[in-house]
């Protein structure tokens, strides 16, 4: 992108608050900005941005990661993940709400799968690890440098993400033990 | 067979390697135990996998996902408003603030258009329900975890008085637990025709504040409880931050965050009340910030029966909402609705593509978020204390695993 493209850009996607900093900050990293039913807005990131935009957050004064929710959308439309970071606040004046998403196309023009990659917050919120493990489980969404990618509710060895709307019936049978490749059995048919 | 690389799963996290680990270390013998999922403390089925040295916890890992029934993804094949009684499953002890942060959620979803308002005589009668349920979850918080430590007298004490509760919310909506009660555009029944309802109600919230120093005078000075539980499962205020510890937990650090305060829903705006802090951030602070907060429920019950009295406008529920047809609501959006549930900040995220069915509702669950911070605050305490600390925490596992 060039010099004289970055203002026009950054003009385009102007928000309130806090979040209008953030996206003057970064105005690289950001896609859309959008207000949902709720009245807040929501700025869509970069996935490979997320961890720099991320940093900045938490630098502007919101330590509490409230929300990591991943969501998919039907008829092979994108996966997306929802992040609300949250100021502590005894007053209502003092109250601040950042809202980012990334969203995850699934194929790309051509009709190619692609990854679902996008960055882990581990190293500035804790709070991440589980509910990125979650969302791994679930929606099938890599979080690098998550230090513990594994499945959270589902046994080891599940096989596919039921959260995803295309996720069929498994068709297997999983052992209730851990640490060994517990698939027992796997017919394509979908009878065991 | 599958392999792990051939489903994908990266491999970032050697599993086996970690087990591994048990074994010497210098002169010290290891030991890795399994606590759970069967065990009585874990109030359900977790499952603690511990490293212990001798009776020192060296490190512990929450196994959890024994209880998920993937309520999320049922959510999207019913109604709208048939999720209501799902969320009642989740967290089963404060099931009325999960039927709140639902029924939120889907109300900023539709808009505030005028045939969409909660009159304010619902929202008063929704704080009474919600605030019984708070001071009902921390009763039962305060019994089980007691029962943890080997004491078994105040949950007696405990379960006496949330029986009353229960007795007062069966004859509001029916039932003692799984309450559904919350509708979108109000609840599902007004107060009941006892005229004598309210009073009995008010001489609960009279009686209850000599209850409450009752258990005090039994607890907060016994040299055993005392010492048993100063020091036990400490938290800074920086480690609970990071690891997004909300509700009583974060406000025992000392940070006085609650959403009733900060970020008002319902009429919590109109209501007075104080948020307490702890002095210190261990079980015994945690204990006696619970007090506190029942202490708090107490007070804006009584504010809210005094209003329940006088004359609030509007039907306990806005038949008009959503012109009428509640089970064929549409909704088209998204919104991410909290609401200060007893355990901690409760999330909903719901997405609508414009079906009678949701697209997405994610519930980002209290118990979820604490429970992770556990080895932060056990490592290095002895395994009995590991009881009391996951006990301090207040979880329900079926909040957890969903």
């Amino acid at each position: 992108m060039s010099e004289e493209q970055v203002p026009v850009e950054s003009a385009a996607l102007s928000a309130d608050g806090d979040l209008g900093d953030l996206i003057a900050q970064h105005p690289d990293a950001f896609t859309a900005v959008e207000t949902t039913n709720d009245g807040v807005q929501v700025a869509t990131v970069a996935a490979d941005q997320l961890f720099t935009v991320a940093r900045t957050v938490k630098k502007m004064g919101y330590p509490l990661l409230s929300l990591i929710s991943a969501y998919d959308t039907p008829k092979g439309g994108p996966v997306g993940v929802l992040y609300a970071f949250v100021k502590l606040a005894e007053t209502p004046a003092e109250f601040g709400e950042l809202r980012l998403r990334v969203v995850l196309p699934k194929t790309d023009e051509d009709g190619n799968e692609l990854p679902r990659v996008t960055q882990s917050l581990c190293d500035l919120y804790a709070a991440a690890g589980w509910h990125e493990r979650e969302m791994w489980d679930l929606y099938g969404i890599t979080f690098e440098g998550n230090p513990d990618h594994r499945r959270i509710f589902l046994p080891e060895g599940w096989k596919g993400h039921p959260g995803l709307k295309d996720d069929k019936e498994p068709e297997q049978f999983v052992a209730l033990r851990d640490g060994e490749d517990i698939v027992l059995s796997t017919n394509e048919e979908g009878s065991w | 067979m599958s392999t792990a690389a051939s489903m994908g799963i990266p491999p970032t996290f050697d599993q086996q390697a970690q087990l591994r680990r048990v074994g010497r270390d210098g002169d010290r013998q290891l030991m890795e135990l399994n606590m759970g999922p069967q065990h009585p403390s874990t109030h359900g089925v977790l499952r603690l996998k511990l490293l212990l040295d001798g009776e020192i916890v060296r490190d512990v890992e929450p196994v959890i996902g024994y209880l998920h029934r993937g309520s999320e993804k049922l959510a999207e094949d019913m109604q709208w408003v048939k999720f209501i009684p799902l969320t009642d499953r989740m967290d089963y002890i404060s099931a009325m603030h999960n039927n709140h942060g639902y029924v939120l959620a889907v109300e900023e979803l539709l808009g505030g258009a005028d045939e969409q308002v909660v009159s304010e005589r619902a929202e008063y009668i929704r704080v009474y329900a919600l605030e019984m349920s708070r001071l009902c979850n921390h009763l039962f918080w305060m019994g089980t975890f007691f029962l943890d430590l080997g004491a078994i007298t105040p949950l007696f004490y405990a379960l006496r008085e949330r029986e009353e509760i229960l007795g007062f919310m069966e004859e509001l909506c029916g039932a003692r637990l799984t309450f559904n009660y919350m509708r979108f555009g109000g609840v599902k029944y007004d107060l009941p025709q006892d005229p004598t309802y309210l009073d009995r109600v008010d001489a609960f919230l009279e009686a209850m504040p000599a209850q409450i120093a009752k258990y005090q005078r039994l607890l907060k000075k016994n040299d055993i409880i005392v010492g048993r539980l100063t020091g036990t499962g400490p938290l800074t205020r920086e480690q609970a931050l990071d690891w997004g510890i909300t509700g009583p937990m974060l406000r025992a650090t000392g940070v006085a965050h609650d959403l009733r305060k900060s970020a008002p829903y319902s009429v919590y705006d109109k209501l007075n009340f104080d948020v307490p802090t702890a002095t210190q951030s261990d079980c015994y602070g945690r204990l006696q910030l619970r007090w506190a907060e029942m202490s708090e429920s107490l007070k804006i019950l009584k504010q809210v029966t005094k209003k329940l009295r006088g004359d609030l406008d509007g039907l306990h529920l806005n038949p008009n909402w959503a012109g009428g047809k509640v089970l064929r609501v549409k909704a088209k959006g998204e919104a991410y609705s909290r609401i200060e549930h007893p355990k901690g900040e409760y999330g909903i995220h719901v997405i609508g593509d414009g079906k009678m069915q949701p697209s997405r509702v994610h519930v980002k669950a209290p118990s979820f978020s604490n429970l992770q911070a556990l080895p932060v605050m056990a490592r290095g305490q002895k395994i009995a204390d590991l009881i009391a600390t996951l006990g301090s925490i207040d979880i329900v596992l079926g909040d957890v695993d969903r």
